[in-house]
């Protein structure tokens, strides 16, 4: 389970996006937001929850999508950093992004852990 | 993000969300493309600025351009996978339904910096300290303002998207004149006021005139017999009358 998971201003982002989180009317959105967020293991899967990736022009930084298939989306935007560079006890380092934070499971699945990143933002997409 | 966008749709599933997919591009969303968990490609609401060469290219649709074309038909009979891998490689391609650009293809952009996001962000918790009873319908509007950069953005981008259309079938219609195929130059015509004939917009409404102006011209030389060059000559003043009024 990953940890060192912060917003820029330093607290977690469950508590400071709260209210944000359960305005997502989407029962399996808020569910992956949180999973995702508290460091759990989130399982992407096309045509149920679709977990994609954008980079950023900034090195290890960029758009993690958290989709449900004619429901809603969640657009996260993380920053990658060291274990050095937080207080944190997972000494992963998540550089390059999103490649620490991606794995594939057995049954050809797509498994998300989030560690040591910066969380820039949060909002909806209507898709 | 710079604009409303839709998706990441994986390439594996661009089939079953075309209807989607084509709706979103009308309401001016970017809709992204995503492969093995990563977004490669976008296809983008046509846009002036970005899109003018191929928006032109397409409606000349003469033999020394090749516009790349991925049709709703196409997207229907099969995975586009291969037109998104050209995409993501440099190639764009202008998707079509029914004739009509709806958008291009293209690699994903990445407008926005880090510093963008976190104004952004800084706005959406504002949002949510003033509002903190929203609906989530509040809260993907909020969204959407704070990534496309507010109202006024979009209606512009409207304007651009119609006012681009209307001038590239004007060209494909004046150049099907010019090459003697009056039949098509007047079909043409006639889909752009068909289509923005009722566009509320100025500027388009005043393109719009001028096509008017070309068809009735067609009509008139070729004395139609369907055709009412009087009336959409009538029309055109009418048009141009009330704006140079205002």
């Amino acid at each position: 389970m990953g940890s060192g998971i912060i917003t820029t201003h330093g607290v977690d982002p469950l508590v400071a996006w709260q209210t944000r989180v359960h305005w997502f009317r989407d029962a399996a959105i808020t569910a992956a937001i949180t999973t995702l967020l508290s460091g759990s293991v989130l399982v992407s899967e096309d045509g149920v929850l679709e977990v994609s990736w954008l980079p950023m022009a900034e090195p290890d930084s960029g758009y993690l999508f958290l989709r449900r298939p004619g429901g809603l989306t969640a657009e996260i935007v993380l920053r990658a950093v060291g274990s050095s560079d937080l207080v944190t006890h997972d000494r992963r380092d998540s550089r390059p992004a999103p490649d620490r934070w991606q794995s594939l499971a057995p049954d050809g699945s797509t498994r998300w852990e989030l560690f040591n990143c910066v969380t820039h933002r949060l909002r909806a997409l209507r898709s | 993000m710079t604009t409303a966008e839709y998706g990441p749709v994986p390439v594996s599933r661009i089939k079953e969300e075309a209807g989607a997919i084509f709706h979103a591009l009308e309401s001016q969303q970017r809709v992204l493309v995503s492969r093995h968990g990563r977004v490669v490609a976008a296809i983008e609401p046509a846009s002036p600025e970005r899109h003018a060469d191929s928006l032109i290219a397409f409606a000349l649709a003469s033999n020394e351009t090749t516009v790349r074309e991925l049709s709703a038909t196409e997207i229907g009979q099969g995975s586009p996978s291969e037109a998104v891998r050209s995409a993501a490689a440099g190639r764009p391609a202008l998707v079509t339904r029914g004739g009509k650009v709806y958008g291009v293809l293209g690699a994903s952009r990445m407008g926005e910096s880090l510093a963008d996001v976190d104004r952004s962000e800084d706005m959406l918790a504002e949002f949510e300290r003033e509002h903190p009873d929203a609906s989530f319908d509040d809260f993907a509007a909020a969204s959407d303002e704070v990534a496309a950069g507010g109202p006024a953005r979009r209606v512009a981008a409207h304007e651009d998207w119609a006012g681009t259309l209307v001038d590239a079938l004007l060209v494909r219609g004046l150049e099907y004149k010019r090459r003697h195929d009056v039949a098509r130059a007047a079909e043409t015509f006639e889909r752009a006021i068909s289509r923005f004939g009722s566009d509320p917009d100025d500027g388009v409404r005043i393109k719009v005139a001028r096509t008017k102006v070309e068809l009735a011209r067609i009509y008139a030389e070729e004395e139609h017999p369907a055709g009412d060059p009087m009336r959409l000559a009538d029309e055109a003043i009418q048009t141009l009358d009330s704006n140079s009024m205002r």
